[in-house]
């Protein structure tokens, strides 16, 4: 008895151990990235429990993931490429970021465990991948047959879009449906908070019928979904993923081709826009201003201590006249529309004497010496001149030291120097020392003094004279970099004929003046016309220009154009709006627009149908309005286009019915013409979601009769012989 | 109960504080589940449980019961009194309340049993093990059939109904505890 109470002890003691085992492996919630050992983020890796061998999860295309886990769970990372895995411990760490180890991709036998998927599985019907103002969109009907889906399963539907021109595969967004009791346990298992916590909740769809086994009626969901495509004339291609699970495994997976191509009959549209230069005057760039500036010196000679400028004392009448005669120059250039911006003059005068009144002295002189000059001077030039700035100062000693070193008096120079030193900085002390020193006269006075009084004019004048054609040509043949705008306009407007030289002259032209929009809108109207558009050219101009800078029409205009020859049909959209309404080339500019955008409006659609039977087709065909197409693609000519599109009307009918012989037997005729005529044709033929299944069973029937043929033909070979040689 | 069971009254008292010192924050603040055993209800006993949900497969539960009647159907030879703790762990299969678990329990209580003649009054401890299968019938409900069997030692006092209760205990007995039940769950929250 004892032993047993013990025993009951311990078995309490051991349960109560496993449970505070158990109870600290919480649920936790672990994110990350996944990255390969180059660092790209990896996409499409699927992430499993081991304990459980349940999936949890997929990263996206960032590479990103997001589960729910034990604490201690173990993760098993598998590539769904290359069969490759890799298991990694939680922890318990809340983040993880795994290098998954790519392995070369040899595919391994893979076992699957469980079930298989029941026969029939579920049947997404075949769809049409239709483009529309830049979306695909699929649309399309999944049956669940009989008896295939229980209240405990969840069947998961994914369309994958591939890009076969680019290698890009896309997923879209996955739908989800659950039979009713997953659904619930699913609930109970996150909390009632299936919205936040559970990543797929947006997508669920639950099934409600009530009956708990894997039974019930069949049932078809409806699935649509659109997603951005950059360039509408890559060859697409969209598949469909389904797989169903119940709680602890994934049953099996199924994959199905729903679409091959793209819908877009708007390929076909005919449409020319010519891509205009800016002719209007306020747009236009204009020769520049160029400033020279002038400087000189002058000597005026004054009267001792005099302020006044006595024209015939010495040579003031020569050096005035001159230099009045270099400043009228300036003023009455006939070549170039030039005027003096300023004119100083600026003394300097030697040391020797009292400092304050030798530079209130010269300051008097420069004073009249400018008002002299100066009056001399046009009135429209002295009234749009900045104020005379002239000035004067006085030479210090020491200057005088570095000449006569320079000159070669060294003695001399040092007793000045001494003297210097003595007096430190009162000018007045050391002027009059120097003057008591032997050798004052005549050396310094004679050889040094003069030397150092100065008189320098300036003029800052501003001449507008643009340079001519034959100094452009120079001036870009010598560096083809630093010319202005007007100067690169001239080149390529007036001066260069030849257009590959244009061409290159606009290009360096936008290089070098990006902020020219005269050079960037007839660089992109070049190409436009020459059907290599950039929209890049004219997007910047777009994007720098405020609310107040006025950008010529023609700018937006080409940009429509550039863009719609591109594909970026709702960014056209948006400027051909800004266009006015009155040029009748801008309206068709906004009709184009419009129609690109899938937006037909009885106007519209009028003004296009009215110019061109084949525009009309087209639209039709856009609207759906199948029949109506049929009956007026009759009256269409023969030229490929035409008959590719004869070939769309009738086989869009036709498919709806395996009866109309006529119909299918056309519609062969006219696209094997069409690619006859225009062998082109074939790689629009091969993205193009009307026609390329059609193609495809076609090619495949002749090629069937042609085998056949050939056997026929050589038992007939045969035949033919064994005849002849029984004769 | 009367007073001279207290001791053993209070054994109990320290074992489920034990219990629920060590769990009480971590489990209980998760989402919770309350239940009952229909089976129970109709031997007489009251019962209530809570359970929670410990991992993605674990649940921990306490399940309360008493039998107060001094007499069950007006038969004054049959007594089933007794009031009683169950905690018990659970491992499921599938999801947490859904489809098959097994669990491991341990259980202490109180009773005071007339049977016949025989009154048997003290204290049992023991622990077992059940299997059983949860039916779910709603985001909320859940109905568990399960069965279970375990071993528990009685231990108090023995006398005959017509006799008076003995001074010392003479009562140490291992019994078989068999348990089946259909319980009604409600999942809160």
């Amino acid at each position: 008895m004892i032993k047993l109470s013990r025993l009951t002890a311990f078995a309490v003691l051991a349960i109560l151990a496993a449970v505070w085992q158990v109870a600290h492996a919480r649920l936790i919630i672990v994110v990350g990235m996944v990255v390969s050992e180059t660092g790209e983020p990896l996409n499409a890796i699927n992430i499993y429990d081991v304990a459980s061998n349940q999936p949890l999860g997929t990263t996206n295309l960032d590479g990103k993931f997001n589960v729910t886990c034990d604490e201690d769970a173990i993760l098993r990372f598998e590539s769904k490429i290359n069969a490759n895995e890799m298991e990694v411990e939680v922890n318990g760490r809340r983040e993880l970021n795994v290098v998954f180890a790519q392995k070369s991709t040899m595919m391994k036998a893979v076992d699957v465990e469980g079930k298989y998927i029941p026969k029939p599985s579920p049947k997404p019907t075949k769809t049409q991948l239709v483009y529309r103002n830049g979306y695909l969109i699929v649309s399309n009907r999944i049956t669940i047959p009989n008896k295939f889906f229980g209240s405990e399963q969840r069947l998961t539907v994914q369309p994958v879009l591939t890009n076969a021109t680019t290698g890009v595969v896309r997923y879209m967004h996955p739908m989800l449906i659950d039979g009713w009791r997953y659904s619930d346990t699913q609930d109970r298992m996150l909390d009632f908070d299936m919205e936040h916590d559970d990543p797929c909740a947006p997508y669920v769809r639950v099934n409600a019928e009530r009956k708990s086994e894997v039974g019930g009626k069949a049932f078809s969901v409806a699935y649509i979904d659109s997603i951005k495509v950059a360039n509408p004339n890559d060859e697409y291609s969209c598949l469909m993923v389904s797989a169903l699970e119940d709680y602890n495994r994934v049953y099996g997976m199924d994959t199905t081709i729903i679409a091959n191509g793209t819908v877009n009959p708007l390929r076909f549209f005919q449409y020319s826009m010519l891509a205009r230069q800016i002719e209007d005057e306020k747009y236009l760039p204009s020769p520049e201003l160029a400033q020279h500036a002038d400087e000189g010196d002058i000597s005026l000679s004054f009267e001792l201590n005099k302020t006044t400028i006595d024209m015939n004392y010495g040579r003031n009448r020569e050096v005035l006249d001159s230099l009045i005669n270099v400043l009228h120059r300036i003023e009455n250039d006939p070549v170039s529309a030039s005027f003096i911006k300023s004119f100083s003059l600026t003394a300097k005068s030697s040391p020797e004497g009292n400092y304050a009144t030798n530079l209130a002295l010269s300051r008097a002189r420069v004073k009249a010496a400018t008002e002299l000059i100066t009056s001399y001077l046009s009135d429209f030039t002295r009234r749009n001149m900045e104020p005379a700035r002239s000035d004067a100062a006085v030479e210090r000693w020491d200057v005088l030291v570095d000449r006569m070193r320079a000159g070669g008096h060294l003695d001399e120079a040092d007793k000045v120097q001494e003297i210097i030193d003595r007096y430190g900085d009162s000018h007045d002390l050391i002027s009059a020392a120097v003057r008591r020193l032997p050798f004052y006269r005549p050396l310094i006075t004679e050889e040094y003094l003069p030397g150092m009084r100065s008189l320098k004019y300036s003029i800052v004048a501003v001449q507008t004279r643009a340079l001519n054609d034959d100094e452009i040509l120079e001036k870009f043949a010598k560096d083809s970099t630093s010319l202005s705008e007007y100067e690169y306009f001239r080149l390529y407007r007036n001066i260069y004929k030849d257009d590959a030289q244009r061409e290159r002259v606009m290009r360096i032209g936008h290089k070098y003046q990006p902020r020219s929009v005269v050079i960037a809108n007839d660089y992109a109207a070049y190409l436009i016309n020459h059907k290599r558009s950039d929209p890049s050219i004219l997007e910047d101009v777009l994007a720098k220009a405020g609310p107040y800078t006025r950008i010529p029409h023609e700018v937006r205009f080409n940009q429509v154009a550039a863009l719609l020859s591109v594909g970026r049909y709702p960014e056209a959209y948006g400027i051909a709006y800004r266009l006015p309404d009155d040029d009748p080339i801008y309206r068709k500019a906004r009709n184009y627009a419009s129609i690109f955008n899938n937006e037909f409006t009885d106007e519209i659609v009028a003004e296009e149908c009215a110019d061109s039977p084949m525009n009309e087709v087209v639209i039709l065909l856009c609207l759906q309005e199948d029949e109506v197409a049929l009956a007026k693609s009759k009256s269409l000519g023969d030229s490929a286009d035409e008959l590719y599109i004869k070939a769309i009307c009738c086989y869009r009918i036709a498919k709806r019915d395996e009866s109309l012989f006529d119909l299918w037997d056309d519609a062969e005729d006219y696209l094997y013409t069409a690619l006859a005529k225009k062998p082109e044709l074939k790689n629009t033929l091969l993205v193009d979601g009307d026609l390329v299944d059609f193609y495809k069973q076609c090619e495949a029937r002749r090629k069937a009769y042609a085998a056949e043929e050939q056997a026929l033909s050589s038992t007939e070979e045969s035949d033919s012989t064994s005849e002849s040689a029984e004769d | 109960m009367s007073f001279n069971n207290l001791s053993r009254f209070f054994r109990l008292f320290l074992f489920l504080s034990l219990f629920l010192a060590g769990f009480g924050n971590s489990a209980f603040g998760q989402r919770v589940a309350l239940s009952t055993d229909a089976v129970d209800w109709l031997v007489g006993s009251a019962n209530i449980g809570i359970d929670a949900r410990l991992s993605r497969r674990v649940t921990l539960g306490v399940n309360v019961a008493g039998n107060p009647f001094k007499s069950m159907f007006g038969r004054s030879d049959l007594r089933l009194a007794n009031f009683r703790i169950q905690p018990e762990v659970r491992y499921w299969f599938n999801r947490p309340m859904a489809r098959h678990f097994v669990g491991i329990n341990a259980m202490g209580g109180i009773c005071d049993i007339i049977l016949k003649d025989n009154h048997y009054k003290g204290d049992i401890f023991g622990f077992g093990a059940r299997y059983g299968y949860a039916l779910v019938l709603g985001r909320h409900w859940n109905v568990e059939f399960s069965g279970g069997i375990g071993l528990g030692v009685v231990h108090g006092y023995k006398y005959k109904t017509y006799e008076n209760k003995p001074d010392r205990t003479n009562l140490k007995k291992v019994i078989p505890l068999p348990d089946l039940s259909v319980t009604f769950t409600y999942i809160l929250k």
